[in-house]
């Protein structure tokens, strides 16, 4: 016979456990975000995968609003038949979002997928895709060998191939004018392999790179014993290659401790828009590569912004970041590609040759696919106060760069500033 | 040594110790906590954190950064009261008191990113201490130097609240003997519940002050946590005079770290943490 005390236990792990079925069935039931419909005659269904929660959920949330704005802006109707878009939370993690692409494939009978996000979860529904000829646009996972040694004709990429981008800006350093370089990073991969990107080509057109300073990602506080090595050995200018509290901390306290007066500083990442209202001031002055940004200027650009206004209101447009053209460029070239088969989503073959044509004007300028992989332009930026609050500002524009143009000896023109 | 060399070096030990301020704050509280209670509050962290999320919000509605830095405080402070008085107080084994306060840290954690979402927030250092002096020839923040003054002061003000006022008596009773301290009279569950909440505040204080600096961000209730349970370790758990000691040992540990081997900076703290465990498990001046 059970004691008293075992007969609580047991009523307490039966209740826990009819709590637990009720909360997990609440919560898929909310989480498949399924739009209402009429009936599913007719319904185009199109998955979502990416970060919404946890590291990166942030910025997922928006490349997720430039997703819906892409459909918004048909109202959700394509070739007469209705869009659904079913949204799954992916946080970074590539088993996550292989178990998260199989529900939506084989459950909700998806029939084209926009995601994923990060570089792991690419690799890792890589094969899915590609069995089962469903047509995928990434805004991102950037690991080159989805578009290289593992690409396939299913899979397209809007952002720039890992190994597209730092060239260009070791290139750029060069032609500015400056001779040395020191460099500050986070110290994993993808920090490592942006210095070691840059540093080839700023050599090879002539630089040289003084020092190379990594530092444990997300768990330094104060710089200013990294940043005194530039007293050590001065450069002409600084090259930071970092996001969220590492970029506000490593800008704000370059300012405080005057290297900003003494050296310049450029960066890839580390004044993005969204970190500008943390590092106030501190950030003035500082100059960025980048293909996006608020300011810029071209039709396209004007047009997206206004459209966001419209769908989320004047408040959430204040800002609009590189996340939400990055989600709203996906959804607008599978919207091409649908409409090029004029609704009938079975013809996948039809899609991807129409999109593989695609060339035409995103908001960030010009857009066209290179080898399934994105080729844009890039600019040259610097923080500056426009209408009373800190955004970058272009400088330069360059362009087009595409996947391994460095490695095959391509040109890169300067170019026309939008607007200008 | 060159001249040049020498004034790195005394520029990065003052940078040291105004780290080791921060360090202190966050870490007097952490002691004041476990000295009278024995409460281990792994929640330290993010009570660190929300008093920066707070702080940085109203400084920056009200523009006045003294308003943020009390807010902070405050905010806090009634948060430990609340954690105190309607949680903490039914519990009496160690254990349960951690994975509570653990539990809190997941809490806050979500509620913070719920609220105020997953990019950083920072506000300017405050006008009067902004801008940069020159020692020696080298810029240095104002805001810096001013935090060891501060800490300083706080250090000053717990030791002689605890030695010189009758209510420190009454802690200092409370810690080195509990039960008895009940038996004579004194109401042991108000001192437990304001000094918890005194604590908390500290470290909303904590939080706020180092906000010009380092900013907050999702994380920073860790990445803080670890190196307060280092100083609190290396100092002595219990001890005011450690938790000063052991920030300042930290702080110029981490700078100097980062300064001669930054990829590895982390070992060196880690390696005093083991040094002191191993030579001295109480701690500099921990009592056991």
């Amino acid at each position: 016979m059970m004691t008293q005390q075992e007969k609580r236990g047991w009523a307490m792990a039966v209740m826990l456990s009819i709590f637990l079925v009720l909360v997990i069935g609440g919560f898929s039931t909310v989480f498949a975000q399924a739009k209402p419909s009429p009936g599913t005659k007719g319904l185009i269904k199109i998955g979502w995968i990416g970060p919404l929660s946890g590291v990166g959920g942030e910025d997922g949330g928006r490349v997720l609003r430039g997703t819906k704005t892409a459909f918004e802006e048909l109202k959700w109707e394509i070739a007469g038949r209705k869009i659904e878009l079913l949204v799954e939370d992916s946080p970074m993690d590539p088993a996550v979002a292989l178990a998260k692409l199989k529900k939506l494939y084989h459950d909700d009978k998806i029939d084209i997928l926009i995601g994923p996000y990060s570089s792991a979860s690419g690799l890792a529904i890589r094969d899915f895709y590609h069995t089962n000829k469903l047509l995928t646009v990434s805004p991102q996972a950037a690991v080159a060998s989805l578009t290289q040694e593992k690409s396939s004709k299913y899979f397209f990429r809007t952002w720039n191939a890992s190994g597209q981008i730092a060239p260009f800006e070791g290139w750029l350093l060069a032609k500015l004018g400056y001779r040395t370089v020191t460099f500050f990073a986070p110290d994993f991969a993808a920090g490592r392999d942006q210095v070691l990107g840059i540093k080839k080509a700023f050599e090879k057109f002539g630089g040289r790179v003084l020092q190379e300073v990594y530092f444990p990602m997300g768990r330094t506080m104060d710089f200013a014993p990294l940043l005194a090595k530039i007293d050590v050995e001065t450069p002409d200018i600084v090259y930071v290659w970092a996001f969220g509290g590492d970029a506000v901390r490593f800008v704000k306290q370059y300012a405080d401790y005057g290297y900003k007066k003494k050296v310049p500083l450029i960066t890839g990442t580390a004044v993005a828009d969204s970190f500008l209202p943390a590092q106030g001031d501190a950030a003035l002055g500082v100059f960025m590569t980048y293909w996006y940004g608020h300011t810029l200027d071209t039709p396209e650009n004007r047009r997206f912004k206004k459209l966001y206004v419209d769908v989320f209101g004047a408040e959430a447009a204040k800002l609009v970041t590189p996340y939400d053209e990055q989600g709203y460029l996906a959804g607008k070239i599978v919207v091409s590609g649908i409409q090029a088969v004029k609704g009938n989503v079975g013809d996948v073959d039809g899609m991807i040759q129409a999109i593989e044509k695609l060339d035409f004007e995103a908001p960030r300028g010009q857009f066209k696919f290179h080898q399934h992989n994105g080729v844009f332009n890039n600019y040259l930026w610097q923080v500056n106060r426009v209408e009373g609050r800190l955004l970058n500002t272009v400088l330069k524009a360059y362009g087009p760069i595409r996947q391994g143009w460095f490695e095959e000896g391509v040109e890169i023109a300067e170019r026309p500033v939008p607007g200008k | 040594m060159t001249p040049e060399k020498c004034i790195l070096l005394l520029s990065m030990g003052v940078n040291g110790i105004a780290l080791g301020m921060i360090l202190f704050l966050l870490a007097a509280g952490f002691e004041l906590m476990f000295g009278v209670m024995r409460i281990i509050n792994m929640a330290h962290g993010s009570y660190f954190m929300v008093g920066a999320y707070v702080g940085i919000f109203v400084g920056k509605l009200s523009g006045i950064f003294g308003l943020g830095v009390l807010a902070g405080a405050v905010s806090v402070g009634v948060l430990g009261l609340i954690m105190e008085r309607f949680f903490l107080r039914y519990l009496q084994d160690h254990l349960q008191q951690v994975f509570l306060t653990f539990g809190v840290v997941f809490i806050l954690s979500d509620l913070t990113r719920m609220i105020w979402g997953g990019d950083p927030h920072g506000i300017s250092t405050p006008a009067l201490f902004a801008g940069s002096v020159e020692i020696l020839g080298k810029p240095f923040p104002v805001y810096r130097l001013i935090l060891i003054p501060v800490g300083l002061l706080v250090a000053l003000g717990l030791w002689i609240f605890q030695a010189k006022t009758r209510l420190g008596a009454i802690v200092r009773a409370g810690v080195d003997d509990r039960e008895m301290t009940g038996v004579i009279g004194i109401n042991i569950k108000l001192l437990s519940t304001l000094v918890f909440g005194g604590g908390a505040l500290l470290a909303g204080f904590g939080g706020m002050m180092a906000s010009p600096i380092i900013a907050v961000v999702p994380g920073l209730d860790w990445e803080i946590l670890t190196l307060g349970l280092v100083v609190v370790v290396v100092g002595g758990l219990g001890s005011l005079r450690g938790a000063l000691v052991g920030s300042i040992l930290i702080g110029l540990a981490d700078t100097f770290g980062k300064f001669l081997f930054p990829e590895i900076s982390i070992v060196l703290i880690f390696f005093i943490l083991a040094v002191v465990l191993i030579l001295k498990p109480s701690g500099m001046f921990g009592g056991g």
